[in-house]
């Protein structure tokens, strides 16, 4: 029962910083482009429709070579992910869908998932998350 | 790829345990990958790919009871936003899915070695039950060398239908 409930309150801790994260993400995807590297880890692989980037001066180029977005999530599913294989680190798996709007682009759907590690912050009690792995796909149904 | 489905064939009831000759070979492979990848499929893509066919192929053509041998014994489950968490309540929630008949097509899958030496996979496909009419899904699966064998240690399944708009 214990184990049920403290797994519960992660699971719930989880999904707060989950939706925190997705918020985020999206804003500085939309918004502020230049800034987006900085949530990924140095060793970060992104898989964009089956293409691998990994490392941030990649992923920062990636980025910069996209065109504007307009991202709307409708779905967002958040996993604590089992400690033991993580090294007791504490990893988050985050699934998103929704649509996107790339400029001089028609809407399209689409579907991402992040694997979040928390980087210990000597000078502040929340943790700071940071993707280690991120794979995203558009959804071509009903296109 | 033939490995896996052989390893697979030959241990039906206990799928997951494919993967103790595979791990060997990933350890030994670890040091020598960029030659490695010249020449072939990376493992970890393998394991992936051996994976997504058995599970699949277990969830349309049988009771999808041995599915459970899938997971790890702690798996969580989020089907389509609702939490299942353990082996039991996940191959409860599978078994007792309200169709007859079930067949998935995939159309994409992706495979990323995490920096923790699991597996993380994201799968596109449409799926029809019954006589419905096909709907897209998409679906998340990380897996983990536990004991020598990997498993299934989280999944998230969405149905495409959220992305339709009304």
């Amino acid at each position: 029962m214990a184990a049920t409930l403290d797994f519960r309150t992660h699971a719930d801790q989880s999904c707060r910083y989950s939706e925190e994260f997705v918020s985020i993400y999206y804003d500085c995807m939309d918004k502020k482009r230049r800034n987006l590297t900085r949530l990924y880890l140095d060793k970060a692989t992104l898989v964009w429709n089956g293409n691998a980037v990994s490392g941030l001066d990649a992923l920062g180029e990636f980025f910069e070579s996209l065109p504007s977005s307009e991202f709307q999530v409708q779905t967002l599913d958040c996993q604590p992910v089992h400690e033991q294989a993580t090294q007791g680190q504490t990893t988050l798996l985050v699934v998103t869908g929704g649509t996107v709007k790339f400029e001089g682009n028609k809407q399209r759907f689409f579907n991402q998932n992040f694997l979040l590690t928390a980087q210990a912050t000597p000078n502040n009690d929340q943790p700071v998350w940071k993707i280690a792995s991120d794979c995203f796909r558009f959804q071509d149904w009903n296109s | 790829m033939k490995k896996v489905e052989r390893v697979v064939s030959r241990n039906p009831g206990a799928p997951v345990v494919l993967a103790t000759l595979l791990l060997n070979r990933w350890r030994f492979n670890e040091g020598s990958k960029v030659l490695h990848m010249a020449c072939e499929k990376e493992l970890w893509q393998k394991i992936g790919e051996g994976f997504v066919q058995e599970y699949y192929n277990q969830f349309d053509n049988t009771n999808r009871l041995g599915l459970a041998n899938l997971y790890s014994a702690d798996a969580c489950l989020t089907w389509e936003g609702s939490p299942f968490q353990g082996r039991e309540a996940i191959a409860g929630k599978l078994v007792n899915l309200p169709f007859k008949r079930i067949k998935h097509i995939i159309t994409e899958q992706d495979f990323q070695p995490t920096i923790d030496s699991c597996i993380l996979i994201m799968v596109f496909g449409q799926l029809q039950a019954d006589d419905d009419p096909p709907m897209a899904f998409h679906q998340v699966f990380m897996l983990k060398s536990q004991n020598c064998a990997w498993a299934c240690t989280n999944d998230v399944f969405r149905l495409g239908v959220h992305n339709i708009p009304v």
